[in-house]
């Protein structure tokens, strides 16, 4: 109810006046540590991502926080290291930490300064039951299901990544000539020498990762189970065009590192007009102990990773009439129609032929022809 | 009724214990001698004398003096003062009938004040408008508007741009009484607060108190705004209306029997969804959308005798937004507003003593209904009082003037009802915390002039709020979890609290030019608005007390020297306050508005305090009148849960707040009138820095309120234009010109943070917007009248 009034009023401004404004915020020279990532208690590594937060203005890349120190303590003084994997990115071996101890992290950055996570204790994460999906009319919908029958977890959070497999709208035989002096189209061409289509541009692969933050909560239910809408599909997109798989990782948070994510999600969904809340100071587990009152954003949990996998095929989801929106050109072979009309297309396959002469072709926009502009055509090792 | 008859008993038999000193009473009602209109607040004094007296909501007034011959001099705002000898040798009934300025010298000369009364009275802090007055300032959109004139006065703040809500000396929107016809007005701005509720067809006076509260007023913290609607012309029939831009207003009073009963029926209603309905396609999906609102203000009051008078008013007034979208076959109907209706009961037992009965019924309500498909939700909220009131104003002796009565009302709060249906399946959830409370008070004042110098009004309040079922306390243990739970059945009090509430003003009088005046008043607030956004809406909810949510108290000191110059043409005042707040309510950090639980379980509280300056000049005679108005305050809140605990700049924190007011008597036709509005930016929450978090770009905030936006300023111009009347034809026309953010300044209304691209691949944009709202707009209205 209120959203809608909110939509009204922004409406209302967004279409009265709108201009570019430099608030005179103050912010010292280098930003706060912002400290990602878990410490994993189970098999596999734990991965800790260390960044700088940027001034409201610097228009740039993320700064990565390099060549810091960083280790896992344990209360009775065990010590892991990990390792710069890449700009940033410290990561540990497996640790299969001793669950009756408190570990914490210990972070030594270039200047300097050291900051270190409260002690936590170890945390079970129950496995994932099952992924499930539903379909409805706005596409399909992916849940992750779980419980804990001894009623511990209650607090839950999840990352997934997506990979799905898709095809180039159009196979394509033909491909141009180019005049060596202009650089332009002067021709075509077959690609194989029997004029079969190149299948390594057919078919393609894509993966992304999710950047959204997913957590739920049982603790208001009366049994520690959780059916959670993780994310939606709407109908008629590609990752459903042929095969799609959702690999989802489940961890479970402790109720300050649950809350600690709560305040972070209504941060970053704010957009910070008068109609918004507040935003919430986050309540981090992360310290720095040279500057107790510089401030860190980052709460370091320990808990197991929980992994499963599954795939959804176009076949499961009849009438989901992807369209890819591609469309072909008929070009006539000769250098003048293909500078004029197909210099920014892909040749596909020929139409009209005099003996074996091709005189006119189709073409088509690059990524409906070469998938590998848009993903890869290296088959991930998990993919059927 | 057995206390109410005691009381009447022994007032009635006080009058014998004062006539044995001889002494008489002139007691009568002061009313206009056109339309018959009583005069609210009109001096009646002696010439050659410091005594006077003021006439009350009703007009009435009575003054007791030795016997002897008197010329008493009879003044109101915008009347030609009168004269009357009398010789005061038996008690006598005599009522004024001034004659207005406007049909003697075809101009009006408006002064916001009484003569000298800024300087005479103890009262701090009140200041009275004309409607006139109100009507000759430039008016956005051409709809003249009592509260946007208001926040032109000094401590008074706008709560923000183009809005009717009013901050007063750092108290929050909710703090300020708002009676229409002594019912409490809840929501005062229709279209988001853009314009406010009152027709200024219907208003016959209205009157503003920011300090030294008077004891009959209590229940908020902040302000009274006290307005009395017209009782309608009981000698002859006057239609008056007007055609404006946006909207238009027509009125009809008249005698229902001539000097005995008269009646007036006011209408506005809002066009836009007419005019923009033929161009919208039957076809476009979003046909039938549209947003309009209308008031009806009508009263009637019959005269049984000289002493007893009866009143019946009521207001309706309703916003209605309908959003319709075809394509997805959903239907969104809001409708929303308020409605009163006044009882009221004049009785004058003897030339002394004068009682009002009232019983007031209002209502608020906010309705949101949406259609899908075969789906059906509906939300319903509102606040309903019923009140029954019990005044008395005495004059027993000839230095004192008593006010005492009695105040109850029953309150119901309807914070959001669900109820939903798909196909013939309804569901009606059991999730309405549906409260209920009663609130009493009973008070007693004296206005008490202790000699020439000195003039006193103390008063006493004492007021009692109870809460009763149904209602559940939980017990929680210390994670918060709850594990236990008291049940109270409906009408089973929950909790009572009481408020002392002193509230006492003092005057001195340096000379007949100058006086320093002193305030001290306690209030208690029982009632609470509470927002979690920046800025207030319509879906805000009144809360009342609970056994969580403890009442508001504040203390509220001022100090004032009050100076007229040039036989009264110029008021001028500088007034000092300091004010604390206690028991300030606040939503938690990041609460958003989506569970069904009781919003008071995610209520913070805290404190606040507000001190400040004043300063008033007021030219109220000659061809140029109008004021300037300027406020250097600081506003803060601390609250233990908020900002690490650490105090901050309300968001009503305005370090400097000036306002300039002039009208020009330019000729007989011509009218000019320009304002000119200055503001400190609001304090605001700015986020400093930008961080990746979980691949989500996430803003770093500052402390609470720790920047300002771009400072306010605005200029508005208006011109009235009155042709010359046709001397054959009774109708009198108008034309109202107005001009606002001449210069068309962009005031910004909010900021915030737009962003692009990526940052893992250096595309990334944030870029900080200003939305600005209102640009300059010029208006035409046509007013008529016959």
């Amino acid at each position: 109810m209120k959203k809608i009034f909110i939509s009204i009023i922004f409406l209302v401004a967004i279409y009265s006046c709108k201009e570019k404004y430099l608030p005179k915020v103050q912010s010292s020279g280098t930003g706060y540590l912002v400290v990602e990532g878990f410490i994993n208690s189970g098999s596999g590594p734990s991965t800790i991502t260390l960044t700088r937060s940027t001034k409201v203005y610097d228009q740039s890349n993320i700064v990565y926080e390099r060549n810091a120190l960083v280790n896992i303590e344990g209360e009775n003084q065990e010590k892991f290291s990990l390792i710069e994997v890449s700009d940033g990115t410290y990561s540990s071996a497996s640790l299969n930490l001793n669950t009756n101890e408190k570990y914490r992290i210990h972070i030594t950055t270039q200047d300097g300064k050291e900051y270190v996570s409260d002690f936590e204790e170890v945390k079970f994460t129950p496995p994932i039951d099952s992924i499930s999906w539903l379909r409805n009319n706005d596409g399909i919908t992916i849940y992750a299901n779980s419980h804990d029958q001894q009623n511990n977890t209650k607090y839950y959070r999840w990352d997934y990544e997506e990979t799905w497999e898709f095809h180039s709208a159009f196979m394509s035989t033909l491909e141009y000539t180019f005049d060596p002096v202009t650089g332009q189209p002067n021709g075509i061409d077959y690609r194989n020498a029997d004029h079969q289509p190149d299948t390594t541009i057919y078919k393609c692969w894509k993966t992304t990762f999710s950047t959204n933050i997913n957590i739920a909560s049982s603790e208001k239910l009366s049994s520690d189970v959780i059916y959670f809408p993780l994310l939606e599909i709407p109908q008629g997109d590609e990752k459903l065009s042929v095969l799609y798989s959702i690999k989802i990782k489940q961890y479970s948070l402790n109720q300050s590192a649950y809350l600690f994510y709560e305040a972070m999600k209504k941060n970053t969904e704010g957009l910070g007009t008068i109609f918004d809340p507040l935003p919430t100071t986050l309540p981090g587990n992360i310290h720095c102990i040279t500057n107790p009152s510089e401030p860190v954003v980052g709460y370091v949990n320990i808990s197991e990773e929980q992994d499963k996998r599954i795939f959804i095929s176009n076949a499961e989801v009849p009438g989901w009439n992807y369209d890819s929106g591609c469309q072909l050109v008929l070009i006539d072979n000769n250098p003048d129609s293909i500078v004029k009309y197909g210099s920014n297309l892909t040749p596909t396959f020929p139409n009209e032929f005099r003996g074996l002469l091709i005189i006119n072709f189709y073409a088509s926009g690059p990524t409906c022809v070469d998938c590998t502009l848009s993903g890869t055509n290296a088959k991930p090792p998990f993919w059927p | 009724m057995k206390a109410k008859k005691l009381i009447a008993f022994i007032f009635l038999l006080l009058p014998h214990f004062i006539f044995c000193q001889n002494k008489f009473t002139l007691n009568g009602y002061v009313k206009d001698s056109l339309s018959g209109e009583t005069l609210i607040g009109a001096t009646v004094s002696v010439l050659g004398q410091s005594k006077g007296i003021t006439s009350n909501q009703f007009g009435f007034y009575s003054i007791t003096l030795p016997q002897g011959t008197y010329q008493f001099i009879c003044s109101y705002v915008g009347y030609v003062t009168q004269i009357k000898t009398i010789e005061l040798h038996t008690s006598i009934a005599y009522n004024f009938e001034v004659v207005p300025k406007i049909t003697t010298e075809q101009t009006v000369i408006v002064s916001s004040k009484k003569r000298d009364a800024n300087v005479k009275s103890a009262q701090m802090g009140k200041i009275d408008l004309s409607i006139n007055e109100v009507k000759s300032i430039p008016a956005f959109l051409g709809e003249i508007d009592i509260l946007k004139t208001i926040q032109l006065l000094p401590g008074i703040q706008s709560a923000g741009e183009g809005s009717s809500g009013l901050y007063v000396r750092g108290g929050g929107p909710d703090q300020n009484l708002i009676l229409l016809d002594d019912a409490v007005v809840y929501n005062t701005g229709h279209l988001f607060g853009f314009f406010s509720i009152f027709n200024g067809d219907a208003i016959k006076s209205t009157s503003l108190i920011k300090g030294g509260m008077p004891a009959q007023y209590g229940g908020r913290l902040s302000s009274v705004l006290d307005i009395a609607m017209k009782e309608g012309n009981d000698k002859n029939f006057v239609v008056q209306g007007g055609i404006g831009l946006i909207a238009s207003r027509f009125s009809v009073e008249g005698p229902i029997k001539k000097n005995k009963a008269s009646f007036i029926i006011s209408a506005r209603r809002t066009y836009v969804d007419a005019l923009v309905k033929p161009f919208i396609k039957k076809t476009n999906s979003f046909y039938g959308s549209g947003y309009y609102f209308y008031d009806l203000n009508a009263k009637i009051n019959y005269k049984f005798s000289e002493k007893d008078r009866i009143y019946l008013s009521g207001y309706f007034g309703k916003d209605k937004f309908d959003f319709i979208n075809g394509k997805q076959s959903l239907k969104v109907h809001i409708p929303w507003g308020n409605s009163t209706g006044t009882l009221r009961y004049n009785h004058v037992f003897n030339n002394r003593l004068f009682s009002n009965t009232t019983i007031v019924y209002n209502d608020y309500t906010f309705n949101f209904g949406a259609t899908q498909n075969n789906f059906q939700i509906n939300l319903f909220s509102g606040i309903r009082d019923w009140n029954v009131k019990e005044d008395f104003d005495l004059y027993p002796f000839t230095h004192h003037k008593l006010k005492f009565g009695v105040q109850y009302t029953y309150h119901t709060f309807i914070p959001n009802v669900a109820s939903g249906k798909q196909d013939s399946v309804e569901f009606k959830p059991n999730n309405a915390q549906e409260k209920y409370a009663h609130e009493a008070a009973i008070y007693f004042q004296d206005d008490w002039d202790l000699s020439d110098k000195i003039k006193i009004n103390a008063g006493i309040r004492e007021s009692a709020f109870q809460q009763i079922g149904s209602y559940k306390i939980y017990t929680t243990d210390a994670d918060g979890n709850r594990i236990d739970s008291t049940v109270y059945k409906k009408g089973q009090p929950v909790i009572t609290y009481f408020g002392f509430e002193p509230r006492f003003t003092f005057r001195y009088a340096i000379n007949d030019e100058t006086s320093v005046k002193a305030s001290i008043t306690r209030n208690f607030q029982y009632i609470h608005l509470v927002s979690n956004a920046g800025t207030t809406l319509p879906t805000d909810l009144w809360v009342p007390s609970t056994f969580k949510v403890k009442p508001q108290e504040s203390w509220l000191y001022a100090l004032g020297l009050f100076k007229n110059y040039n036989d009264n043409m110029y008021e001028t005042s500088v007034e000092l306050y300091y004010k604390h707040l206690k028991n300030q309510i606040e939503y938690e950090e990041g609460y958003t508005p989506a569970t069904l639980e009781d919003t008071e379980n995610f209520f913070t509280f805290g404190k606040g305090w507000s001190y400040g300056s004043e300063l008033f000049i007021n030219k109220t005679k000659g061809k140029l009148t109008g004021w300037i108005g300027y406020t250097l305050s600081w506003t803060y809140r601390k609250f233990p849960q908020l900002n690490f605990g650490e105090k901050y700049f309300a968001k009503y924190d305005r370090r400097h707040d000036l306002s300039v007011v002039g009208i020009y008597e330019l000729s007989k036709k011509w009218k000019l009138s320009t304002t000119f509005v200055f503001a400190s930016g609001n304090a605001t929450t700015l986020p400093q820095r930008f961080y990746v978090f979980d691949g989500v770009l996430t803003q770093q905030y500052s402390r609470i309120n720790e920047y300002r936006l771009p400072a306010y300023h605005r200029l508005d111009v208006g011109a009235i234009y009155t042709p010359n009347k046709h001397p054959n034809r009774k109708l009198k026309s108008e034309w109202a010109f107005s001009i606002y953010n001449v210069y068309n300044r962009k005031n910004p209304y909010f900021i915030y943070f737009d962003q692009d691209g990526s940052p893992y691949n250096g595309t990334l944009e944030v870029q900080a917007k200003q939305v600005s709202i209102f640009p300059i707009i010029p208006s035409v209205t046509w007013n008529f009248k016959f």
